[in-house]
């Protein structure tokens, strides 16, 4: 029902004014009514009276029917407006409906006035009804499609029936058009796929027809500027009534971004792994044993070189010591000794704590009767992480053996040396004793007066002087001899044959004195030597043994050889006078050293048994007491 | 010239003793020389019998007892003996090291090297010796 209508009635003939109103009267229509007859009248009443309806004469004098629309058209309003003219031609007619008039009623003819007004009302009511719908409606796909592309994620639909697909705006963009660019159809969707996904995709789908189960997959998509999306997509299908799929109903995701961090990270981790592979390898080929300990001083990481050297080791640790302290390993290794192991210990901690840079030092390791040398190199480990160090143990042995060589070296040149001092004194002062002898007998045979006897006495001195001169020079000449025969080529030395050999020589001597010589060479008869120095050794022991024997006892001389782990030891055992070792032994072996100042000797045969067996690579000790005997042990490195 | 001075000759080297007193005769005239080749005999007999001023005439190099090991048994003597001997090493060494070692002894008085010449001994005589 429609309610008080208000009609402006625009006319400026009163009569006609009078019949319309008359008319509308005497139909159902409640209304109120404003005639006007100008064009300002006319646009105050637009705005004032807020008409329903408006009715128009089509001929005034200021303005027409014509204007009147262009009038309302600019306010924006759309009012139901009704032609009513006298007479009108056709094509007037079209002409003002088309620029915007709802219906016309000729004057002739009003009666149809009333039902013209209200079904152009109710027509308007239902046009503006519908255009607010359809903004509604529009509204809420603008709103749509707003999300779809800020969430970049569309919907398409394919309906099984007509076969027509329909996209989304956001399908259109995830797909690479612009909207429109293209018919939504599955041809069109496969062109911008990559290549590499084409076959999968059209698996998925295939599959989904088989059972009408929704799917899900990943693609990607190829722009125009060859850049590449990933879209996740997932679709279902919907079922008519019969339980028939009639429609696919798709959804399509962009998850580039998540696609790409994931297979940023993923490069990240495989670069990471490269870097600590590439370490791990630097590691491995170090020829030191490395171990890597954290701020507690257990073992993190170790090398290669590490596990190969526990293993040759026998260290008896799981997983080559990793988790295990340090120390506790290192004190483990048998064959370190207790004062390395403080040191290291020290040197460690202040490294790990940061009181030192860095920390070395060199410790020896018995292994298996094989001395190893290392050294130890701690250093800071401190990356953002954690706190530690790093331990490097370089087999040092090689250099180790080579330095203590040289040591053994320098010392035995230093003993060399001491020995040629000692040699140059001795001799220096033996040359010099007959020759000042000489000065002084000449000199009193020169100056003084002396009796015949006298004179005698002193050519003899004079004599016996220049003999022990030349002596000296031989003797000289003997001992340098010695050392220059190093060279020499050596033999097989048979020490049965050497002490036969010497039996036969002094024979009168042992005769004489009924000396006892006796051997045993059982263990070992033979020796690689220089002979001339063998047999001298055995020579002047021997004749020590008879010269150095004891009044009114047996005299016997044992010689022994033994044959000792890597050496060769001889014994010369006497039971003759001896000699007081507290007094003498340091001087024992030197040149022109004589203790006993009644038995015949120059001080010359020790100093050259001493020197031979020096010159053969060997060792000479000699043990003896006083009224017992004397023994003298030789050792030969074999 | 002091004719109280006893000599004392220790050295094994009989020959050098025999050279020594012939020339403390020869320059000193009659002198009591007392002549050992045996280092022993010689301590006792200082030990025993030095009771005036002696001059001892003492060699390093002895085979039963160097110089050295003669005044470290001397150095236990009873100081009036010592107080009478003066001591001068007579050795044919030329070594720097002896002479060093000579000098450093409290009880050695000069270093001489063999031959023992006649201006050393009327230099010692007169107790105006100086090295």
């Amino acid at each position: 029902m429609i309610q008080s209508l208000k009609i402006l009635h625009i006319e400026d003939v009163k009569s006609d004014a009078e019949l319309v109103e008359r008319t509308l009267r005497r139909s159902d229509i409640a209304f109120e009514n404003l005639v006007v007859d100008t064009k300002e009248e006319y646009t105050k009443a637009l705005h004032e009276f807020n008409p329903d309806v408006i009715l128009s004469d089509h001929s005034l004098p200021s303005f027409n029917s014509l204007d009147a629309l262009q009038i309302l058209k600019r306010t924006g309003r759309n009012i139901p407006f009704i032609l009513i003219t006298a007479t009108m031609s056709e094509e007037f007619a079209v002409n003002v409906m088309k620029e915007g008039a709802s219906d016309y009623v000729l004057k002739d003819r009003l009666q149809r006035l009333p039902s013209a007004v209200i079904n152009a009302v109710r027509k308007h009511q239902l046009d503006n009804e519908r255009q607010v719908y359809l903004d509604k409606i529009f509204a809420s796909e603008e709103l749509f499609t707003k999300a779809e592309l800020l969430a970049e994620f569309g919907t398409w639909r394919l309906d099984l029936v007509t076969n027509i697909t329909n996209w989304s705006a956001g399908t259109y963009k995830l797909l690479g058009y612009k909207q429109g660019e293209v018919e939504p159809s599955f041809e069109n969707f496969l062109k911008n796929v990559h290549p590499d996904d084409v076959i999968e995709v059209k698996r998925n789908l295939k599959n989904a027809f088989s059972n009408f189960q929704p799917a899900s997959g990943e693609y990607r998509i190829i722009n125009k500027d060859g850049s590449v999306r990933y879209l996740y997509a997932q679709f279902e299908f919907e079922l008519n009534e019969k339980g028939e799929p009639a429609h696919i109903i798709g959804f399509n995701q962009d998850v580039t971004r998540s696609e790409l961090a994931k297979i940023e990270i993923q490069k990240n981790i495989e670069e990471l792994k490269a870097a600590s592979d590439r370490q791990t390898g630097i590691l491995n080929a170090m020829p030191p044993n490395v171990a890597l300990l954290n701020e507690a001083g257990k073992i993190v990481a170790v090398n290669e070189s590490w596990r190969k050297f526990t293993i040759a080791n026998n260290l008896d640790v799981p997983g080559h010591g990793i988790d295990f302290n340090y120390l506790a390993i290192f004190e483990k290794a048998t064959g370190v000794d207790a004062s390395a192991i403080k040191r290291i210990e020290k040197g460690m901690r202040e490294v790990i704590t940061g009181a030192r840079n860095e920390f070395s030092t060199e410790y020896s390791y018995g292994s298996d009767n094989k001395e190893v040398w290392f050294q130890l190199i701690v250093a800071p480990l401190r990356d953002k992480a954690q706190k530690g160090a790093v331990v490097l143990h370089i087999d040092i042995t090689d250099r180790k053996i080579s330095e203590l060589e040289r040591d053994r070296m320098t010392a035995d040149l230093v003993q060399h040396n001491t020995d040629l001092e000692k040699f140059a004194y001795i001799i220096s002062h033996n040359l010099r004793a007959p020759v000042a002898n000489i000065i002084g007998a000449s000199s009193i045979l020169n100056n003084m007066e002396v009796s015949s006897g006298e004179k005698e006495k002193l050519n003899r001195g004079i004599n016996t002087s220049i003999l022990r001169l030349d002596e000296i020079i031989n003797d000289l000449n003997q001992i340098l001899q010695i050392k220059g025969r190093i060279n020499e080529i050596k033999e097989i030395v048979y020490f049965s044959e050497l002490v036969e050999h010497i039996k036969i020589s002094i024979r009168n001597l042992i005769d004489k004195d009924n000396i006892e010589i006796k051997y045993d060479f059982s263990e070992v008869n033979d020796f690689f030597a220089l002979k001339p120095y063998l047999y001298s050794i055995f020579f002047n022991l021997i004749s020590n043994g008879i010269k150095y024997r004891r009044q009114k006892v047996h005299n016997v001389i044992e010689i022994r050889s033994r044959l000792l782990k890597n050496k060769i030891e001889l014994t010369f055992a006497d039971n003759g006078m001896g000699i007081d070792l507290k007094k003498n032994g340091d001087q024992i072996f030197g040149l022109y050293k004589r203790f006993h100042s009644n038995i015949e000797g120059k001080g010359m045969g020790l100093f050259m048994v001493k020197t031979q067996v020096d010159t053969l690579g060997g060792k000479i000790s000699i043990k003896s007491e006083e009224n017992k005997g004397t023994e003298f042990k030789i050792e030969f490195k074999i | 010239m002091s004719t109280d001075l006893k000599y004392i000759l220790v050295d094994d080297d009989s020959f050098n003793n025999m050279i020594c007193r012939m020339i403390l005769e020869d320059t000193l005239g009659e002198v009591e020389i007392n002549e050992f080749t045996e280092p022993e005999e010689g301590l006792s007999f200082i030990r025993e019998n030095i009771k005036s001023p002696a001059v001892l005439f003492l060699d390093i190099n002895m085979p039963t007892l160097t110089g050295w090991e003669f005044l470290g048994l001397y150095d236990k003597f009873n100081e009036e003996v010592k107080r009478h001997v003066s001591v001068y090493i007579l050795s044919s060494s030329l070594d720097w090291r002896d002479m060093d070692k000579a000098k450093a002894n409290k009880y050695v008085k000069g270093f001489l090297s063999k031959p023992l010449e006649a201006e050393t001994v009327i230099s010692i005589a007169q107790g105006e010796f100086q090295e």
